[in-house]
């Protein structure tokens, strides 16, 4: 035992000549802190049109009238670069890495069903062919639709926690070894469960329900939906992200996404994105329904 | 094909990355309009800022709008305030009108009588600048 | 020896406990000494009477966990008795008494007479403020590390970050519906500041209210492992003629299943009120 304690205190020592990963209180790797979100979300190939803003390929749209400005002044879409500094991660793969020519192994039926989803989209048929970032709903998986707002990792034990400014989201990743809900559990979020590999929190997610969006090109994925997501802490300010997708009702097999997060400067506020208190989106989609 | 993805890259690197809402489904962007008038309201509120104006046509028709601007957390970041905008300032608004025909419209660009941009993102157009530095954390 | 070599052997499955990869400077073996130095709890005895010992967070009380209130005040924060759908029960005030201003008396009473519309949380389902979500009749899970906490509610998956840092309440904030939270520690009891609250939410559902000068002072109290003390103090000058204060104890849930689930309402409201649409 003594010799143990020597030799544990000496490799210990020896350690901490190099540069040691800091660690919470409970073990865990210590990824906590605030970080903006790149990449992540992408095209696939043969995309369809994007009928809510086609703004990049349609040149009668609005923001293509060549003055530089969109929709609304680019300022609004800024607020990510402030966050983000000069910071990047080199030779970082983002967007579909899995198949690499991103041709999504769509069930052709359903690639058809959401074509055709796509076209009652603009203008919107119903309310089930709104967007769902238009309706305020959780996020399941991370949205390009974040506007680059930004998210915080906290740790504690047994869990991790990730509280996004978007829409106030937050989400428990429990690393007890609990057992997933039972199937009648159906949640925007869905249950995460997790458990450290070294330096990547591997993150296994079920019991989501049929109200998940992947883009504005897959604006829903089905209830069947997996995650295995790997958040793995890259450096003092990155942390990679990839997450295998798997949805049997709608593709033949998983697929991959990546992206990264960055660290934001020091002092970065959290700010509240209250979305259903102000929105006026479907009041003026549909006018006034008649309740109100 | 080449020519085409480096296109569809460029257009989306351009773009501000103004989501979370419809906006071609609803604002018709064959329905521009230019609106010139006073302020009388600014709610500073996510996930759209919203302003609205008496505005007076080439008629000297008053007419009440509201218009829609972009999401407030980021220009918060970026050093602008809901005083940025204040009722009692005369502006001119660029946009376009919402579908349903109402007195609705994004606000694309929104200009003081000097010329002077709001919400514009340079330090030209009298933007407060970058709050502190971009350092690690 | 046998329990560095024991150490150094986890995790399973022959992988070593930390993979090196690219940005990672240390020679693998030492980040397995590492890991397991860090875990190997120092002179650890078997656990007796574990849970009768309050567990502490860098040294203060750990408050982690799922709480919920066990009171009516949801409904009415003052003494009420039972109607159709509305429980009676005591009020939360102390004093018993809201001093509101004698237009803010009236205003309340106007609120309460449209309360079936013009409750922002009922009607809307809109972000209920503090201190209203604390005692909603949906549990919430406060979220504690040293630096920084959270509470994330059910209803609404209304959150609020807590920074234990001391920074202050920064300027030129937009409104929140849940508030700028500000805390720190005043010995074991957690003490969260709030500011820059926006004027739209209601205390209850009886239409009791107040402006956007609101401050809320909250104070958070283990009085042992599974109760807690919860004191606001609300001050609005603009709407009650002096401070008032309101006290309830919280109920930490104990079954070990307990869990947030969901409480999407206006995901629901928009699937009733919408559902004929488009309507023009």
């Amino acid at each position: 035992m003594v010799a143990a304690a020597l030799l544990t205190g000496a490799a210990a020592l020896a350690c901490a000549q190099e540069r040691t990963a800091p660690r919470t209180p409970d073990g865990q790797p210590d990824m906590q802190g605030m970080y903006t979100r790149n990449g992540v979300v992408g095209l696939e190939a043969q995309p369809p049109v994007n009928p809510i803003d086609p703004s990049g390929r349609n040149p009668r749209s609005v923001s293509d009238r060549g003055d530089g400005l969109g929709p609304y002044p680019k300022v609004f879409g800024e607020g990510g670069t402030v966050l983000r500094g000069g910071q990047r991660r080199q030779q970082r793969r983002v967007g579909i890495v899995d198949p690499e020519d991103k041709k999504l192994p769509w069930r052709p039926e359903e690639d058809a069903k959401r074509r055709e989803f796509l076209l009652k989209m603009n203008p919107a048929v119903d309310l089930k062919h709104v967007e769902l970032n238009a309706r305020c709903a959780l996020p399941g998986l991370f949205q390009g639709e974040d506007n680059n707002n930004p998210y915080q990792f906290l740790q504690r034990a047994g869990s991790v926690v990730i509280l996004y400014d978007y829409n106030h989201t937050s989400r428990v990743i429990h690393l007890d070894g609990r057992p997933h809900l039972g199937s009648n559990i159906r949640l925007f979020m869905g249950d995460s469960i997790g458990h450290w590999e070294g330096s990547t929190l591997v993150v296994d997610t079920t019991n989501f329900n049929d109200r998940t969006a992947y883009s504005r090109e897959i604006p829903y994925l089905s209830d069947a939906l997996h995650t295995v997501e790997r958040f793995t802490i890259a450096d003092a300010n990155s942390i990679d992200y990839e997450v295998t997708i798997e949805d049997s009702k709608l593709f033949t097999k998983p697929w991959k996404v990546a992206g990264y997060f960055t660290r934001v400067p020091k002092g970065t506020e959290s700010l509240e994105f209250a979305c259903a208190e102000g929105s006026q989106t479907l009041l003026n989609m549909f006018g006034k329904p008649p309740d109100r | 094909m080449r020519i085409l993805s480096i296109a569809v890259l460029l257009g989306a690197a351009a773009l501000p990355a103004l989501a979370h809402h419809s906006f071609a489904a609803e604002y018709d962007s064959n329905k521009p309009v230019t609106l010139k008038g006073t302020v009388t309201k600014v709610e500073w509120m996510n996930p759209h800022i919203w302003f609205y104006l008496e505005s007076k046509d080439d008629a000297g028709k008053t007419a009440t709008w509201q218009c829609e601007g972009g999401p407030p957390n980021s220009l918060t970041r970026q050093g602008w305030t809901r005083n940025s905008l204040k009722p009692g300032d005369q502006i001119t608004v660029e946009g376009f009108r919402a579908k349903d025909g109402t007195n609705t419209c994004n606000s694309r660009s929104v200009k003081m009588p000097d010329g002077k941009s709001v919400f514009s993102g340079t330090a030209d157009d009298g933007a407060p600048g970058r709050r502190g530095e971009a350092k690690q954390e | 020896m046998t329990a560095l070599r024991a150490a150094v052997a986890k995790p399973s499955r022959n992988k070593p406990a930390i993979s090196c990869n690219r940005a990672c400077m240390r020679p693998s073996w030492c980040a397995a000494v590492v890991w397991a130095v860090s875990v190997l709890p120092a002179g650890a005895q078997p656990s007796e009477k574990a849970s009768t010992a309050p567990r502490l967070i860098a040294g203060r009380p750990d408050l982690n966990g799922i709480w919920q209130a066990l009171n009516t005040a949801a409904w009415d924060i003052e003494d009420h008795v039972g109607q159709l759908g509305v429980p009676p029960g005591l009020g939360v005030v102390e004093g018993n008494e809201l001093p509101y201003q004698p237009w803010a008396a009236k205003k309340r009473e106007e609120n309460a007479a449209q309360r079936k519309t013009s409750d922002p949380a009922e009607s809307d389902c809109f972000l209920p403020g503090v201190p209203h979500a604390t005692y909603l009749p949906y549990p919430f899970e406060i979220v504690q590390t040293p630096a920084r906490m959270a509470i994330r509610y059910e209803f609404a998956h209304a959150l609020r970050t807590i920074p234990l840092d001391g920074s202050p309440h920064p300027d030129g904030l937009p409104d929140a519906w849940m508030g700028d939270s500000r805390g720190h520690w005043e010995g074991a009891t957690l003490v969260v500041d709030v500011r820059n609250l926006d004027e739209r939410t209601w205390f209850d559902q009886a239409g009791n209210f107040h402006s956007d000068a609101l401050h809320v002072v909250e104070r958070y109290s283990l009085t042992d492992s599974d109760h807690m003390l919860y004191e606001a103090t609300v001050e609005d000058p603009k709407v009650f003629t002096r401070p008032w204060k309101m006290r309830m104890p919280l109920y930490r849930l104990v079954d070990p299943k307990a869990t947030l689930l969901e409480y999407e309402c206006v995901f629901y409201l928009q699937e009733q009120r919408y559902k004929n649409a488009p309507f023009h």
